[in-house]
């Protein structure tokens, strides 16, 4: 009986244990990679979480039985395909940082291609090639698509897809108007003419109600433009940006005067705010959509678009008969890192071969890159829909296909500002004394200026990381050995025992490795790294020390949204902390008596905060679209008789003007956070303070303003900042409602979003690692201020100052 | 409180005066209260019967405006080719210009046209959706998002599902609860407890940590981790719950300079050594701030995005928070009931453990009396 009770008690006072080893095992079944056989090469492939690609990956590794096509698997038996799931770029961008790239890349043209070649993320495919493969390259893919794989004569990647740009028309639009469907031949006359006859003021309100035309309102849609004019963004030498060129200005007036002059196209002053996201095309309430991408088709062979009848065209000559059209081709390489390089190949020459081809064309994923898949219109569009599909491989078929420019590390700063330039100017607000020739000044001027700053970039010098990692390491042992020699001193002193010093280090050990190994090196190497120029991509040996380079070129301005997103920050801060401050003050003061069901109500109040960040936004992403309930209840609230519809109410995500308003309602939603500690610093004032005060007469306001508050002033103090120290830092929220962009026209790029993208997407480490630094004393400049000012209005019971 | 006692200043007022103002404390101050924090609770709560509703709605209802406020489920049944009645799901296909109607049917993979289609809307949650949550997260061989899968029980713990999320998320969660009470409690008792050279630069120092924003960390430690060879696994994540962190340290040393020395002496006294004193004595003692520990390690690792995201790279090994992102890129507008479930289900442990910690909660905040 003992023995069992004993064995019991021993039992329990080892649960902990017992539970430990259970957490510890299941640690080691849970990161053991599933149904691993040892004769079986797995390959890691990161797919793009869309439903299309999702759907393409699995024919790739499972065949088609549809259409009689095996799969990868199947064909190469002892490989097997294991897909990630995710947003493709940045985290494929991260896994070659941590050393764990996927064994196959997706590699797109110009911007992509030179960073990972530039970095060795792509391994030379050349020695894999055998002739028939070179051959087959040569003689079966479109040029374009083949030669953007390549760089010094060699394939760092084979090319895969292709992303022409076409037009599409909305033939119910053209019927009811009786204007004739694009043609081949149609020149930017003919696209003007028909989009002025396409836009129509249906309920005479003085607004387009069916709009003309739209166009891909980014780089590639503007450069498609600018190449239809004989423009060029850049001289044929690739020095100089020739943005400033009259062929160019003349296309920015085209543009303008179908926006602006004609409203044939869409822009801020005149859009309808659409409703529940349902586009004017497929309401049949616009005519062209196009120049833009071919990636429309596959979205508009489905569900959504069902009801609408459409077709497409190539793009428009220009005035002097010439064609251009962009071109975005893509391919599959090979990581550097993959411990499977052969079978990796094996996998990029399916994708491309003739049968991984034949599923892309049929996923209607992209255009395949090789040209006898391309052209077989009974696997590109075996529904016959669209009419013309031919269109979509003309501009590659007859060689008017161009691969937009790309210069180097700096050239997305240029496409930045010329997309914000142009779109303004064109779609939204013009800046005074805006002329197209003004706005292609401005955007030469600034792409010749970044061409600049980066030709005078320092090279640096090679970070000497060996020599450095010496005198640290020997540094460290000396300031330790110094450290340890002075606590034995001490002890011989005896002053302090030396078997407790020794127990002393010993308990604090865990937090002094902790503290030395993640906290105190990365500090110091953090400095080091904010001095450097270096990508993550690359290895630690390419890092190039350039001083305060980095410093200087954000404080500067040179970045466009280094301040941008300061300012975003500082804005928020200046209204969420003391909002956060006063509705935590009130809500505590609010719970703070004992009323019945108190704590019913303090549970409540509390929940927001406690729960799950992530699926507190999700909650938020429904109820901040302009058709949720918020909207909803808004309406109904300011004016019960009448409410606004939808339409006239806030798009909270959408609009730039709303985006921070949208994140300081979700703040003030969890405001129960703050009243928790409130209510704790409440409930430790003294009660007999307050029947002094009543002895005294005091009224409640009287007492609340000499006793609550002074009493209160630490709690107050510490939430103040807490709070600033955590709005400077925002990240969860805003990248969950907004991405890593910003969400609309970066009005939500908040400094940690932008440290973020600028560190793990963009991997500029050493440009990422400054930013954290500035940040850090900003914060230590707030922090420092509010101490030197708290002697002020802080009270501390036992101290003399203070108004208490 | 007794502070609604201070009868002394009410014996000064008018005869009538005490009565009123009796009245007035005992009930109508309170009816207001009341009627305030009531009101004050509805714009809390609705966001959640929202998530709730909107995860058993039927998915053309979620978007409707003005909103449903009551779970609608659209039933569409079908004829088949051979008369019988069926049951399906949408996507329902109109083939343009005919008028025949094709339904997807999920076993043979194929659109099925059907003579005719009669479409229901009745008052009932569709629970559904939390089954398939379950079943396709992870799924890439589905065929199609709308595809209806029946839910299996090994769904649960299958490879990249939902449930095996949990499973990752619990055992990191509690690894990290473990750590940061033994860990903090140790290094909190060697600064309370122990003389030893350097021990107040060595605290103040610790808490400066606290100051320094995590993204100082992020890139550096990245760096270390890859280094470590740490990257896709879950070590990044739960080591540097073992280190002790500073507040927590913090909490505990406050609590453990108010135990009586006498404690440990009596303890030394019977052979007990530094170790076991803090193991058996004072660890027991500061249960309340253990459990504020606890909980808010439990939280923080639970709701964790940033390590998960930069970390995490292996399908399998994912987070639920992670998890989540994921599912808004791959359903994102077409899929809200899912999202929603999916997120009503990864608050629900969270809600579990403060319900049964919340006294304890309060407790341990006041104990630790937060004094800036």
């Amino acid at each position: 009986m003992s023995t069992i009770n004993r064995a019991f008690s021993a039992l329990r006072s080892y649960a902990w244990l017992l539970g430990l080893g259970v957490l510890v095992g299941l640690w080691v079944v849970l990161e053991r990679p599933p149904e691993q056989s040892p004769n079986t090469t797995v390959l890691r492939w990161v797919v793009n979480s869309s439903e299309r690609d999702q759907v393409f990956a699995r024919y790739i590794k499972n065949g088609d039985p549809q259409h009689n096509i095996p799969g990868f698997e199947a064909t190469h038996p002892g490989i097997r395909i294991e897909f990630i799931k995710a947003n493709e770029g940045d985290k494929v961008g991260t896994m070659i940082a941590g050393g764990d790239a996927p064994d196959i890349i997706s590699v797109g043209a110009g911007e992509n291609f030179y960073r990972y070649t530039e970095a060795n993320v792509l391994r030379d495919l050349s020695p894999y090639l055998t002739d028939k493969d070179k051959q087959d390259l040569e003689g079966d893919f479109f040029p374009v698509a083949r030669l953007s794989m390549m760089k010094g004569g060699k394939y760092y990647a084979l090319p895969w897809n292709l992303v022409p740009f076409v037009l599409f028309y909305n033939k119910r639009v053209f019927d009811r108007y009786n204007v004739p469907y694009p043609t081949a031949d149609w020149s930017w006359a003919d696209y003007e003419s028909a989009a002025k006859k396409l836009t129509v003021d249906t309920d005479h309100d003085g607004m387009p109600d069916v709009f003309g035309a739209s166009f891909a309102q980014w780089q590639d849609g503007y450069y498609t433009w600018i190449y239809q004019n004989g423009g060029r963004v850049i001289s044929p030498e690739g020095k100089r940006i020739t943005f400033d060129d009259p062929k160019v200005i003349e296309t920015i007036a085209f543009l303008h005067r179908l926006s602006k002059e004609e409203g044939v196209m869409p822009n801020e002053q005149n859009r309808p705010k659409s409703v529940g996201g349902a586009s004017l095309f497929s309401t049949d309430k616009q005519g062209i959509v196009g120049p833009f991408g071919s990636f429309y088709i596959p979205q508009f062979r489905g569900e959504d678009y069902k009801n609408v009848d459409w077709d497409i065209a190539p793009t428009p000559k220009g005035p002097h008969g010439l064609r251009a059209s962009v071109v975005a081709p893509g391919g599959f390489g090979v990581a550097s890192q993959s411990r499977h390089p052969a079978e990796a190949f094996q996998l990029v020459k399916f994708l491309c071969g003739r049968d991984g081809q034949a599923l892309l064309a049929e996923s209607a994923l992209f255009v395949p890159a090789r040209r006898s898949v391309a052209k077989d219109m009974k696997l590109m569009n075996p529904q016959g829909k669209p009419e013309h599909m031919q269109a979509v491989i003309d501009a590659v078929d007859k060689g008017y296909a161009f691969v937009p420019p790309w210069t180097g590390r700096r050239w997305a700063d240029f496409q930045d500002y010329l997309n914000q330039r142009l779109n303004d100017y064109l779609f939204a607000q013009e800046m005074p004394g805006d002329t197209p020739e003004k706005v292609a000044k401005d955007i030469a001027a600034k792409g010749n200026q970044i061409l600049a700053e980066e030709a005078a970039e320092r090279a640096g010098t090679p970070l000497p990381t060996g020599p450095i990692a010496k005198v640290a390491a020997t540094l460290a042992a000396l300031a330790v050995l110094a450290w340890a020699a002075r606590v034995y001193t001490e002890s011989r002193k005896s002053k302090l025992k030396g078997a407790e010093q020794v127990v002393g280090y010993l308990a604090i050990a865990p937090w002094l490795i902790g503290f030395l190994v993640f906290a105190a090196g990365p500090i110091l190497f953090s400095v080091m790294l904010s001095l450097c120029r270096w990508s993550n991509l690359q290895p630690p040996s390419q890092a190039r020390l350039i001083g305060l380079d980095n410093y200087a070129y954000l404080l500067s301005g040179h970045d466009d949204y280094f301040y941008r997103s300061l300012f975003v920050t500082a804005k928020y801060t200046l209204f969420a902390v003391p909002l956060g401050l006063f509705s935590g003050l009130i809500l505590a003061l609010f719970m703070n008596s004992n009323l019945r069901g108190i704590n019913w109500y303090r549970t409540i109040y509390y929940l927001p905060a406690i729960l799950p960040g992530i699926a507190t936004t999700m909650l938020w992403l429904i109820m901040f679209r302009q058709t949720g309930i918020l909207n909803f209840a808004l309406s109904h609230i300011l004016n019960p008789m009448n409410p606004l519809s939808p339409k006239s109410m806030p798009d909270w995500l959408l609009n730039a003007h709303w985006t921070i308003p949208a994140i300081l309602i979700m703040g003030l939603w969890g405001a129960g956070g703050g009243m928790m500690i409130y209510l704790a610093g409440l409930q430790n004032i003294p009660t007999e303070l307050y029947n002094a005060a009543e002895v005294d007469g005091a009224g409640a306001l009287s007492k609340f303003r000499h006793v609550t508050l002074p009493m209160l002033s630490p709690v107050l103090f510490f939430n103040l900042v807490m709070g600033i120290i955590g709005t400077f830092q925002v990240f969860g929220s805003a990248f969950v409602l907004f991405g890593s962009t910003g969400g609309p026209q970066q009005s939500a790029l908040f400094y940690g979003l932008y440290l973020y993208r600028k560190a793990f997407e963009q991997f500029d480490i050493g440009l990422g690692a400054a930013l954290a630094w500035i940040l850090f004393i900003i914060i230590l400049a707030f922090t420092l201020m509010i101490f030197r000012s708290s002697s002020l209005w802080v009270y501390y019971e036992g101290s003399k100052e203070g108004k208490g | 409180m007794t502070r609604d006692k201070g009868q002394s200043a009410e014996a000064v007022g008018q005869k009538s005066a005490p009565a009123r103002r009796l009245r007035w404390r005992r009930q109508v101050r309170p009816t207001i209260l009341h009627i305030i924090l009531l009101i004050g609770a509805v714009p809390i709560l609705v966001p959640f019967y929202w998530m709730l509703l909107t995860s058993v709605q039927s998915r053309d209802k979620a978007d409707a405006y003005p909103p449903e406020w009551v779970p609608k489920q659209t039933t569409y049944t079908v004829l088949d080719s051979t008369g019988v009645k069926r049951e399906t799901f949408p996507p329902i296909k109109e083939e343009v210009g005919r008028t025949q109607i094709r339904y997807m049917d999920t076993l043979q993979k194929a659109w099925i046209p059907t003579k005719a289609l009669v479409v229901t809307v009745k008052t009932a949650p569709r629970w559904k959706t939390y089954s398939s949550v379950f079943a396709k997260t992870g799924d890439t061989s589905s065929s199609s998002v709308d595809e209806e899968r029946p839910f299996r029980w090994s769904d649960i713990f299958a490879g990249e599902s939902f449930g095996r999320y949990a499973v990752n998320t619990f055992v990191i969660a509690l690894l990290c609860v473990y750590g940061q009470i033994i860990s903090c409690s140790l290094v909190a008792y060697g600064f309370a407890r122990m003389q030893f050279w350097g021990k107040n630069a060595l605290f103040l120092m610790m808490l400066a940590t606290m100051m320094i924003p995590g993204q100082i960390y992020a890139v550096p430690a990245f760096i270390i981790y890859r280094t470590l060879g740490w990257v896709d696994t879950y070590l990044p994540l739960i080591v540097p719950a073992w280190m002790g962190g500073a507040f927590f340290v913090f909490l505990f040393r406050q609590f453990f300079m108010g135990i009586p020395l006498e404690m440990d002496e009596a303890a030394r006294m019977d052979g007990a050594g530094p170790f076991r004193i803090w193991w058996e004595i004072l660890l027991p003692m500061a249960r309340p701030v253990a459990v504020v520990a606890g909980v808010y390690t439990f939280f923080g690792a639970w709701n964790d995005l940033f390590g998960p995201l930069i970390y995490i790279n292996s399908d399998y090994k994912r987070t639920l928070a992670l998890a989540l992102t994921k599912f808004s890129n791959a359903y994102g507008q077409t899929d809200m009931p899912s999202l929603m479930a999916a997120s009503a289900l990864m608050m629900l442990p969270v809600l579990i453990v403060f319900f049964f910690s919340q006294r304890a909660l309060q407790q341990g905040l006041v104990i630790s009396g937060v004094k800036g």
